[in-house]
């Protein structure tokens, strides 16, 4: 039951912890459990409940990451390699 | 601002689900991982990778991540919906309260989902309300909240959920915007304990049968996360020596957590890490966390299927006593005399929550229990492991078929 849906805060009732929320034009009335929350943020709503923001600037830092991750596989697969033919030789 | 973010959710996806260069990169790494950790043991070890959450099994079964990854990590499903660990006795009380008069608000899953015991002759809310009982399906606590302000007639919401539902109870609970006729019956749960008491019993039966320490490895939970923080699963770190990894729900996000846990164990650098860091911080939502705690008190709870697990349950706080539906119809808690073993004679479903067996080993599985008439509480929701085995299990069907046929 854990699932989330992305969608946009579109209003926030700030005295009653409401918010609406935009998914791709569906738009739902959700509980806001979440503090620092403003009109455009990406949010995760489960079940009727705004649970966490999307950190776009980690998404950024994810896509810089996967190229480190990237570079990472190749210097483990040079690694890997001569270790191999260390143990070979052995 | 619709297409704007449907833009950015695309760029996700672009990132997390379509990215086959970086998939077959992540298994090469991860053989190689895990030849490294063949060396490093000296024996051909097997690594068992637990997740604590049903979207974790969806996405495994549904991308097929069992068949991608080497045979001898094998991806276990632990409790991870709340659908299938809720009692049969609480759903059953809601039925009785049905005939009594009274309206029952849940969610879909839990409409569906079968009781042991029959009452009335009902084995479902579902049933209960073609038999002429008052039941009310809805999206959330707010629409429940909503529909029954004004009512003369009495609710009753069956609430059940992990971490990742609790804040909403709790938050209207405190804000003072639950109406005085809608009675409160509190089934949440929480993860962290279950996670422990699952690896426990696995641990014991793989020593019994194998007589050697398994190696394992935790997916934990990417939306109980977001609430609880990383620093909930360091338990399992410090005490248990089990490397952890927050994951996300794409297949990339699954792929690189089994590659970072294989990673862990090589190193034997063992730590929390949060695979999910789009979503998840070290410390979660710090406001709901103290939202949870001033409305909800933890105490030992029952699992179904599973028995009673130490500090597992949330029950509402004094404060809040005239909503408690425990309190206020005098409905018994379960406890150890009064608590049965509550799936369906020959129903593996609690072994299949504890890691124990597979859908493939119970009786029933698509034969007397499907996906259409759920026979027991794991084939209900889509969360559920039998549901998505069902669902969408089909190379593994296909592999068992195989290995039946010897070929």
């Amino acid at each position: 039951m854990c699932w989330a849906v992305p969608g946009v805060v579109v209003e926030i009732d700030r005295e009653n912890n409401i918010a609406t929320v935009d998914f791709g034009g569906v738009q739902r009335q959700v509980i806001v459990a979440v503090e620092n929350i403003n009109v455009g943020d990406i949010v995760l709503v489960h079940a009727g409940l705004i649970i966490s923001k999307l950190d776009e600037k980690e998404l950024e830092e994810y896509r810089r990451l996967m190229e480190e991750f990237e570079r990472a596989i190749e210097s483990q697969e040079e690694h890997m390699h001569q270790e191999y033919l260390v143990e070979s030789s052995q | 601002m619709s297409l704007n973010i449907q833009d950015r959710l695309r760029r996700i996806e672009e990132l997390y689900r379509n990215n086959l260069s970086l998939i077959s990169r992540i298994r090469d790494l991860s053989n190689k991982l895990l030849e490294k950790l063949q060396r490093k043991t000296g024996r051909n070890v097997k690594v068992r990778i637990m997740n604590f959450c049903g979207t974790h099994e969806w996405t495994t079964v549904y991308y097929g991540i069992r068949s991608i990854v080497p045979s001898s990590i094998e991806l276990v499903a632990g409790p991870g919906c709340p659908v299938c660990i809720t009692p049969s006795y609480y759903v059953e009380q809601c039925i009785k309260l049905g005939f009594e008069g009274y309206r029952i608000y849940t969610y879909g899953d839990t409409y569906k989902v079968p009781t042991v015991r029959p009452v009335e002759g009902c084995r479902s809310l579902e049933e209960a309300k073609a038999a002429g009982c008052d039941v009310v399906v809805v999206y959330s606590f707010l629409d429940a909240i909503r529909h029954v302000t004004g009512d003369p007639r009495r609710g009753i919401f069956l609430g059940i959920g992990f971490e990742t539902i609790a804040p909403a109870y709790a938050q209207m609970f405190k804000n003072n915007k639950v109406p005085r006729d809608l009675y409160f019956l509190s089934v949440v749960r929480l993860t962290p304990p279950a996670a422990e008491y699952t690896l426990n019993v696995c641990r014991r039966r793989l020593v019994e049968e194998y007589g050697e320490e398994p190696l394992f490895g935790v997916i934990a939970p990417g939306h109980v996360s977001t609430i609880t923080g990383g620093e909930a699963w360091s338990f399992l770190v410090e005490r248990y020596r089990i490397p952890v990894v927050v994951s996300g729900f794409e297949p990339v996000d699954v792929l690189l957590s089994i590659c970072e846990i294989l990673r862990q164990l090589v190193t034997g650098d063992l730590r929390v890490c949060i695979e999910y860091s789009r979503a998840v911080t070290w410390r979660g939502n710090v406001y709901a966390k103290r939202l949870m705690s001033e409305v909800f008190a933890i105490r030992d709870s029952f699992w179904r299927g599973i028995g009673k697990i130490p500090r597992s349950g949330l029950y509402l706080r004094e404060t809040y006593l005239f909503w408690d539906a425990f309190n206020m119809l005098g409905i018994k808690d379960l406890d150890e005399s009064s608590w049965y073993r509550d799936v369906p004679g020959g129903c593996k479903c609690g072994e299949i929550m504890l890691g124990l067996a597979t859908p493939l080993e119970c009786p029933h599985f698509l034969k007397s229990c499907t996906p259409s008439r759920p026979l027991g509480p794991c084939m209900v929701s889509s969360e559920g492991t039998c549901s998505i085995w069902a669902r969408y299990g089909s190379s593994l069907l296909i592999e068992d078929l195989a290995r039946e046929l010897g070929i």
